[in-house]
């Protein structure tokens, strides 16, 4: 049986009045690598800060590792395992130098200096970010910036990784290389949650994927295969759209997005 | 597919009449672009900070201390000449460093003549009175420029402008970074080099959105802008930008909490002082004390 790493009952979540998440029970195994898909505004992020424990369910409750995480609370385990790379770099970045940040997460877990070093260095070799190791990060291109988020992450050693939006504002390149680095991470067994819109993106890295619509509800959990080609599914949750278009007298309709439903044509 | 019910104005497809009509830059928008561009000049680590010189050989903490030292002497010291001295010794260093003298000399003069402006009272008898030095008369009215006055205004100039060239030479030769982490290195409470370095961090992001909203606003604008107009779009702007200021700061807390910050600012350990530094340190208390006893 697979370990469970996160357990979520009816966890709903309010920002004053206005409902982020509502009802989402969710678990999350050991080594699974989960989409998590829906539209802007769906509540995938909050949904990513709720499991990295820095928002805390309205109602519901969740659970890491058997452990339940209550509000207020900042479980050091939680901290040692998970590592959650946000949407914007720039909140992310904030230390005077790449180094600096990339170094920050290991000296805040208490090691020691020696190990600190060693793993920032091994970390920035990883990601081919060496070249960037004495600049600020705020002087770092989109693609730059990312890579240093990513590594910044990467140097606690986490378990469970938590990606938002990790494909905005990267050039083909860079979403490739993050596939692989994604499929990399899946071999040794860590754990994914990748909140995106990018479908192809869910179709090339994970297994499952869980849908969340415009309701703020999970409304399809299941094989990402099976959920990619229910082209109902990802029209009513807004992750695609449906388009016609003429070519001389042929028209041409098929669904738009990120990444197409190519079913139809016709006459 | 929905088809789109386009509204008849939007169809309109002439271009207006010719002219080259220049549309001139409000008075605050203007302003706001040449203080963003300021800051920005200020804060981004100058190129000289990467060229071999004799200042950018020394480690960023002894390079602080020093020039805390000599600010310490050129607040302490009462002779304009001891004063001048210092300004020619940064002058020196900084040709030793590869600064450019002419932009040393644009940049300390910044507040060389924002305090002039503010000491002019200082020469007139109604405020220090004294030996004149030129009495004139207007419209009946007398009043005198006195040796006191000059001599008290001439120090605190003085003083403003060696202070102000040292720290532009400590700024333009050093990396940002490597100030914040010689004054963490210097003991400073690392909690308060944390905060400073996350200020000047996000006085950089608040000036990005400072200027794109200024930006945004004059490719709408098609008459110039009334200045009461401005004053009022600026004091909504400034609303605007608390607001994205203080959802940085939560989204930063996250960040950091997220990467298990718990309130104190862990950091590496900073590299013992070489000889160098250790000599660059015993000058600067000889220039402290030879200010003080002159």
């Amino acid at each position: 049986m697979v370990e469970e790493v996160y357990r979520l009952e009816r966890v709903s979540y309010f920002y004053g009045d206005s409902a982020a998440l509502k009802d989402v029970s969710l678990n999350i195994g050991r080594g699974e690598c989960v989409s998590v898909l829906g539209a802007n505004g769906s509540g995938k992020s909050t949904l990513l800060k709720i499991l990295d424990a820095l928002l805390f369910p309205t109602s519901g409750t969740m659970e890491f590792s058997g452990e339940e995480i209550k509000a207020g609370s900042n479980p050091r385990s939680l901290r040692e395992t998970v590592g959650f790379v946000f949407f914007e770099p720039d909140i992310q970045l904030f230390c005077p130098t790449v180094f600096d940040e990339v170094s920050f997460g290991p000296l805040q877990l208490g090691l020691p200096e020696e190990e600190v070093k060693k793993r920032a260095d091994d970390t920035i070799s990883l990601l081919g970010i060496s070249q960037l190791k004495d600049r600020p990060p705020y002087t770092l291109s989109a693609g730059e910036k990312k890579k240093v988020a990513i590594a910044s992450v990467l140097s606690i050693n986490p378990q469970v990784l938590l990606l938002d939006e990790p494909t905005n504002a990267l050039d083909p390149r860079t979403q490739v290389w993050l596939i692989g680095l994604l499929s990399e991470f899946k071999k040794l067994r860590k754990t994914c949650v990748i909140a995106t819109h990018d479908l192809s993106l869910a179709w090339d890295v994970s297994e499952r994927a869980v849908v969340l619509d415009e309701s703020h509800r999970v409304v399809a959990d299941g094989p990402s295969a099976e959920i990619l080609q229910n082209k109902g599914l990802l029209l009513s949750a807004n992750l695609i759209h449906e388009h016609s278009h003429r070519h001389g007298a042929i028209v041409h309709t098929h669904s738009h997005g990120p990444f197409s439903v190519h079913d139809e044509h016709e006459k | 597919m929905e088809t789109l019910l386009i509204p008849e104005w939007l169809k309109d497809g002439k271009y207006p009449a010719g002219g080259s009509c220049q549309i001139r830059g409000g008075f605050l928008e203007k302003n706001l672009t040449a203080i963003a561009s300021f800051m920005r000049d200020i804060i981004i680590p100058q190129r000289c900070a990467l060229k071999r010189g004799f200042f950018q050989g020394i480690s960023p903490k002894a390079r602080i201390a020093g020039i805390m030292v000599l600010i310490a002497g050129a607040a302490a010291a009462d002779n304009i000449f001891v004063l001048f001295g210092l300004i020619f010794l940064t002058t020196v260093i900084s040709l030793f460093s590869s600064v450019e003298l002419r932009v040393f000399f644009k940049r300390a003069a910044g507040p060389f003549v924002f305090t002039f402006f503010a000491v002019i009272p200082v020469f007139f008898d109604f405020f220090m009175p004294g030996e004149a030095f030129v009495s004139f008369n207007v419209f009946g009215w007398k009043a005198a420029i006195t040796y006191e006055g000059l001599s008290q205004a001439g120090r605190l100039l003085a003083r403003v402008a060696s202070i102000g060239a040292l720290i532009f030479l400590l700024q333009t030769t050093t990396k940002e970074s490597d100030i914040f982490r010689g004054l963490r290195e210097l003991r400073v409470p690392r909690f308060f080099a944390a905060s400073l370095f996350m200020t000047f961090r996000y006085i950089l992001v608040l000036l990005k959105i400072v200027e794109d909203t200024s930006l945004s606003r004059k490719s709408r604008t098609i008459n110039p802008s009334l200045l009461k107009d401005s004053r009022k779009w600026f004091a909504a702007k400034i609303g605007f930008i608390l607001e994205r200021a203080l959802k940085s700061s939560e989204d930063v807390t996250m960040a950091m909490i997220a990467r298990g910050f718990e309130g104190d600012f862990k950091t590496l350990n900073a590299e013992p002082f070489k000889g160098r530094d250790y000599l660059w340190l015993a000058f600067t208390f000889f220039v402290f004390f030879l200010m003080l006893g002159i």
